[in-house]
């Protein structure tokens, strides 16, 4: 126990003593919960009637094989009618997994003409976005970008699906976006703290639908935003029974209750011909990140620990994806589980260097990586997980020590031993974040970081290189 | 929920909301956006009322809101907080002693730190949590609960405003090096 504990102690101790009890500790509670609640399940209940009539037409359904209810989510497009379309049933051999049935995930033949391409997306469908409320879209947009630590004009977002459950007015937005050069999608629902992320995960490739398992009041949700040329959605709620059609809610939009075990439901979408497009199994239930309730198997959250930093220099998608390999391959982990935040890019003297987070389920890692442009060898450290706030991440790459600051950093300094005196490392042009050689024999060199008003008397970081890089682990 | 556990929910509200709002007193620094934290966290911890089988662990639930929602808020304020010329009120007054002084500064000094900072500092200086409780609060690893303890201490007694006073006094002069 030191001085600092107990006066600690007894300065958070006297704050706190000041805050009188609520006098009606109740009140707003249940009001603020049943909001809550609405929010995450507007759809549901404003569909809930159309479900129920859904199920009904589809009762005679389960013993007419290889036939869908006239009140199906076909949708009329370039193709025969609904009731003159064979479809195949979930025995049919015309039926297998197309793409593999990853939850939630889309995979899909040859038909690139459904697939969502953001060059030339598919269009916006429901309730026209002037009714999703005034700046909804942007406002999504934005908090998109700080989610994932990219300025908001890095990203475009498509808006796909919308809806207003009128009593609550909560508006929701099934949207694509490319994400500081990622590709993303998403599913947003309106509160009063701003918009909710119940879905956000890369987009499949190819991305054929998209489909959200979503609380709802009573049961959960399938919501599937699909192509318009789709022909019809159609759910199987288990691997025994046959697949009965979605409610339609807009051309290549549809929904349906999940009830019962989910583990083997699935959906597929087919075209004008019957036959299936995609075919995957039910996504878990979403939920809103950083939200304790969020059920295993959903898309993680982003880790508490990922900086909210702007990425500093550039990283090209090559070499994006050459250093996430390399990251899943040292953590052990398939790639596909693997999310990153690209931090720092840089290039100097043949070698191309990239510092991000990563992570799969915990708390992320700094992950550094370079390779030779001329033979392409890599090098790579891994460090253990990063402590929340850092002031800076650091890496040592052979010989080149990569020091990338918080965005408030301004100068960085460095001495080659510990009675030397700092000097200003030469600006690189990527905001404060740098490269420095140094030899692996230096053991006592230093780092000094001052903040953006440079002032030496409080440094962001002053100590050991060995100090950095223990700090940003 | 039925009727019974609607009354335990109000049961628990009722004894534990008065010291639940110092914690979100503490981490917010303002008595508006700690009652709306609290109530927050509150809500969330309603819906999920009956899948919480624990009662005992219902305050960990509700901490773990109440950071995970602090953080939240953060990160969504940044963008739309405006500078002013004059500094919130805080929630007490300044006393003259020299205890009372170093307590301000501290309390002026916690509102520098970083969110997830600050509510390591609450859970284990107020709370009186354990390094594995307030890793487990917070979802990390006791390592990291170490690691940036030790750092948001740092950052306090680097704060010139602790190290104003005479150097002979220990409590203005906070040693390095201490335990988190």
């Amino acid at each position: 126990m030191s001085p600092i504990d107990d006066e600690l102690r007894a300065a958070l101790l006297r704050r706190a003593t000041v805050v009188p009890p609520s006098p009606d500790p109740l009140a707003g509670i249940e009001r603020r919960a049943t909001r809550m609640r609405r929010n995450r399940v507007a759809a549901s209940v404003a569909g809930s009637a159309l479900a129920v009539a859904a199920v009904v037409t589809a009762v005679p359904l389960l013993t007419t094989p290889g036939s869908t209810g006239p009140d199906s989510a076909r949708f009329a497009s370039d193709g025969p009618s609904a009731s003159t379309v064979p479809t195949p049933g979930p025995t049919a051999p015309s039926a297998p997994p197309t793409g593999g049935p990853t939850p939630g995930a889309t995979g899909g033949s040859a038909t690139s003409r459904y697939a969502l391409d953001l060059d030339a997306p598919w269009p916006y469908r429901g309730a026209p976005l002037p009714r999703l409320g005034d700046g909804t879209v942007e406002t999504i947009a934005r908090e998109l970008g700080v989610r994932h630590g990219v300025e908001a004009s890095a990203v475009d977002l498509v808006p796909l699906w919308g809806q207003v459950d009128e009593p609550a007015q909560v508006a929701e937005l099934a949207f694509a976006a490319t994400v500081g050069g990622e590709q993303r999608w998403g599913y947003a629902v309106s509160s009063g703290a701003g918009p909710e992320f119940v879905v956000d995960r890369p987009l499949p490739v190819p991305a054929l639908a998209l489909a959200a398992a979503l609380p709802g009041d009573e049961v959960p949700r399938l919501v599937v935003v699909a192509s318009p040329e789709v022909s019809a959605l159609e759910y199987g709620p288990d691997e025994a029974s046959e697949f009965v059609a979605m409610t339609g809610l807009a051309d290549g939009v549809a929904t349906t209750p999940l009830e019962g075990d989910r583990a083997t439901a699935s959906y597929r979408a087919l075209d004008a011909s019957g036959s299936v497009l995609v075919r995957a199994t039910v996504p878990a239930l979403a939920g809103a990140s950083g939200d304790p309730e969020v059920p295993a198997g959903a898309e993680p959250p982003v880790p508490t620990n990922v900086v909210d930093w702007p990425r500093r220099g550039a990283v090209p998608d090559d070499l994006r994806d050459r250093a996430v390999a390399a990251f899943a391959q040292e953590a052990g982990v398939p790639v596909e589980q693997v999310r990153v935040r690209l931090l720092f890019g840089a290039e100097r003297d043949g070698r191309r260097f990239v510092l991000l987070q990563g992570w799969y389920g915990g708390d992320a890692r700094a992950f550094a990586y370079s390779e030779d442009i001329a033979d392409g060898t890599s090098a790579y450290a891994l460090s253990d997980p990063t402590a929340p706030g850092p002031s800076l991440l650091a890496a040592l790459l052979d010989d080149v020590l990569l020091v990338v600051p918080e965005p408030a950093a301004g100068q960085v300094l460095y001495a080659p031993d510990a009675s030397s005196e700092p000097q200003a490392v030469a600006d690189q042009g990527t905001e404060a974040a740098v490269l420095i050689d140094r030899p692996p024999t230096r053991t006592d060199d230093v780092l000094l970081v001052l903040d953006g008003d440079g002032d030496p008397e409080r440094p962001l970081f002053r100590g050991s290189v060995e100090e950095a890089l223990a700090a940003s682990r | 929920m039925d009727a019974q556990a609607r009354e335990d929910f109000r049961s628990y509200v009722v004894a534990r909301s008065g010291p639940l709002l110092r914690t979100a007193y503490l981490l917010t620094g303002s008595r508006a956006d700690a009652e709306d934290l609290l109530q927050t966290a509150l809500a969330k911890t309603y819906l999920s009322w009956d899948r919480i089988r624990d009662r005992e662990a219902v305050d960990g639930y509700v901490r773990r809101v109440m950071v995970n929602t602090q953080t939240s808020w953060w990160r969504r304020r940044k963008v739309d907080e405006h500078p002013t010329d004059v500094l919130p009120e805080h929630g007490g007054g300044r006393d003259s002693t020299a205890d009372l002084d170093l307590h301000d500064a501290l309390w002026s000094a916690l509102a520098l730190l970083p969110k997830r900072q600050r509510a390591m500092v609450v859970l284990r200086y107020y709370e009186d949590l354990s390094e594995a409780e307030t890793a487990a609060v917070l979802g990390v690893t006791v390592g990291t609960v170490k690691s940036t303890t030790s750092r948001a201490l740092a950052k306090l007694r680097e704060d010139s405003s602790l190290l104003t006073g005479s150097a002979d006094d220990p409590r203005t002069s906070l040693p390095t090096g201490a335990s988190a």
